[in-house]
């Protein structure tokens, strides 16, 4: 195992990276300027804690600074648990596709106002709909409280979204049932094809991002990725779902 | 902490695509058994999107998944071979050491997949703000050539194009100065033009942009710096493989008879030596300082 004296020096040469990332981490997920400083204050700590344990783990399997980003990563997780609790979309989003979930995400769990959430879903390329379709999206899904505290000030650029019903409209067991045919339908996919899908349309990654992160190349990731998207149509459609709802789904 | 059961570093090696065939299938069955553990791939996936493209200096990984397969076009094949032909014709080459240049060493990297380190172009060696290459002692030219056709091919392979048309731009201006260092300062600027080109299709002319630059300067200082330069990425990269081959050895061995080098050489090289063969995982902090110092003393 490498000595104190040189997981300091690897950490003190990696502090601009960590502290990039950790910043790049926080705008993904929305965070204020002080939010993302308390962030990165947090993993400095954790990766400096216990004669730097999180360094003395890296086996040189992968580059340090790939390393370190999955770390932050999993950091943000355990930073974003500690201070406003475990998330999970809600079983309406979850029916209603990628988008939803992602719009549910940002603007209830990160607390990010709905206009500038639907910028930042328009420009990583999830959607073309406008404020005003995005913020209908929204209605349909049940009105939660967010755990993480609103600055004073931040202020939502649209009105928050009216307390929603949809779940009521829907019964429960029906509901249920089709959360399990997309699960299902999902799952008899290829395991690539599953992590493609789910990184495109549920985590809103852009092509060149999902190839580089899976190690493919990305000019035949679009074919790919729309024959996935037609088998996982396909596998909805014969479990029961209409033609519209599968496309609704899959976000086409 | 309270994390899906995912090894941090096995998922950095997948998006390194340093994975085998069956631990990237088991993992990416994994992650689609998991949302939470593909949630952190999909949040390390996309800071690693926008990091690389705003700094172009750390750079995605090309892996042999990802490298295309496709040939040199050959209009570009035809330039290529020109340049080269015109490059190796000159009288100077006829008279050097055959084997000069430090392919070998960045090819090692490449098999591993590599990334330009953060602050790359923060150069070891002595600059002075203003100051003109063209004032630049023969060894010193080797010794910044060396160095920087390594970073090239990293940076090609990588797919990092901003860097790459960078470096073959310093590289054409460092050797187009010299006598006889037009042709392969036109190389130079064909690879910095056609920096977004697949690896495969650049690969022969960085070969023979290299061969003939290190005939051009002084080929032991050249050699030498370029090796020094793909260890010095290996250490920053904490990769010990690179350092467990014997190759190291002999080159260490060959590089403490070379009479041409510059004085402080010696002394790190002889730290160098004293170091290297130890099995295991090298001292880091050692090895980045005196690399670091041995590229100074070459290039400068």
């Amino acid at each position: 195992m490498a000595d104190r004296q040189s997981l300091e020096a690897l950490f003190l040469a990696q502090l601009g990276w960590i502290e990039r990332a950790a910043a790049a981490v926080c705008r993904r997920h929305g965070l204020s300027a002080d939010e993302s400083a308390d962030f990165t204050s947090f993993a400095k700590l954790k990766l400096v804690e216990n004669d730097y344990a999180v360094l003395a783990r890296f086996r040189a399997e992968s580059a340090i600074t790939t390393y370190l980003v999955v770390v932050l990563s999993m950091l943000f997780r355990d930073y974003r648990a500690q201070h406003w609790g475990r998330w999970r979309p809600s079983a309406a989003a979850r029916r209603q596709g990628g988008l939803a979930i992602r719009l549910e995400t940002l603007v209830y769990r990160d607390r990010v106002p709905l206009g500038q959430a639907a910028e930042m879903l328009r420009s990583s390329g999830q959607t073309e709909l406008s404020d005003r379709e995005l913020a209908g999206v929204l209605a349909q899904l049940p009105a939660r409280n967010s755990p993480r505290p609103t600055p004073v000030g931040s202020g939502l650029t649209g009105d928050p979204p009216a307390p929603n019903r949809s779940d009521d409209f829907l019964h429960a067991e029906e509901a249920d049932t089709q959360e399990r045919v997309i699960r299902e339908a999902l799952e008899r996919l290829p395991a690539e094809d599953q992590v493609l899908l789910r990184l495109r349309f549920w985590e809103g990654l852009s092509v060149a991002d999902i190839a580089r992160s899976l190690g493919l190349p990305q000019k035949p990731l679009y074919r790919r990725l729309e024959r996935a998207m037609t088998h996982a149509r396909r596998l909805l459609e014969q479990a029961g779902m209409s033609k519209e709802y599968a496309r609704a789904v899959l976000n086409e | 902490m309270n994390q899906p059961d995912i090894d941090p570093e096995k998922l950095a090696a997948l998006m390194d695509g340093r994975l085998a065939d069956a631990e990237r299938t088991d993992l990416l069955a994994h992650l689609a058994r998991s949302p939470e553990a593909l949630e952190i791939h999909a949040d390390a996936a996309a800071v690693l999107g926008e990091l690389e493209s705003k700094s172009g200096k750390v750079v995605p990984l090309v892996s042999p998944r990802a490298a295309g397969g496709r040939r040199l076009p050959p209009r570009w094949l035809a330039a290529a071979a020109i340049l080269a032909g015109v490059a190796l014709a000159g009288p100077l080459f006829y008279a050097t050491r055959s084997d000069p240049d430090g392919a070998g060493f960045s090819a090692r990297l490449r098999e591993h997949g590599a990334l330009l380190p953060a602050g790359v172009d923060d150069r070891p060696w002595t600059t002075v703000r203003g100051a003109v290459t063209d004032a630049l002692t023969p060894g010193a030219r080797a010794g910044r050539a060396g160095a920087l056709s390594v970073d090239l091919e990293i940076a090609v392979w990588s797919r990092d194009t901003a860097a790459a048309s960078r470096l073959a731009s310093e590289l054409a201006a460092l050797l187009g100065g010299v006598p006889a260092g037009a042709p392969v300062a036109a190389m130079y600027h064909v690879a910095a033009q056609r920096a977004a080109a697949q690896p495969e299709e650049l690969q022969p002319l960085l070969d023979r942009a290299a061969d003939a630059a290190g005939k051009l300067t002084e080929p032991d200082v050249y050699r030498l710096a370029a090796w020094a330069e793909a260890s010095r990425i290996a250490a920053a990269q904490r990769r010990p493989e690179f350092f467990q081959a014997g190759e190291n050895r002999s080159l260490l061995e060959w590089a403490s008879e070379i009479k041409t080098l510059p004085e402080g050489a010696a002394p790190v090289l002889e730290r160098l030596r004293s170091a290297l063969p130890s099995p295991g995982v090298p001292d880091w902090t050692a090895l980045d300082r005196d690399l670091a110092e041995l590229l100074r003393v070459l290039g400068s």
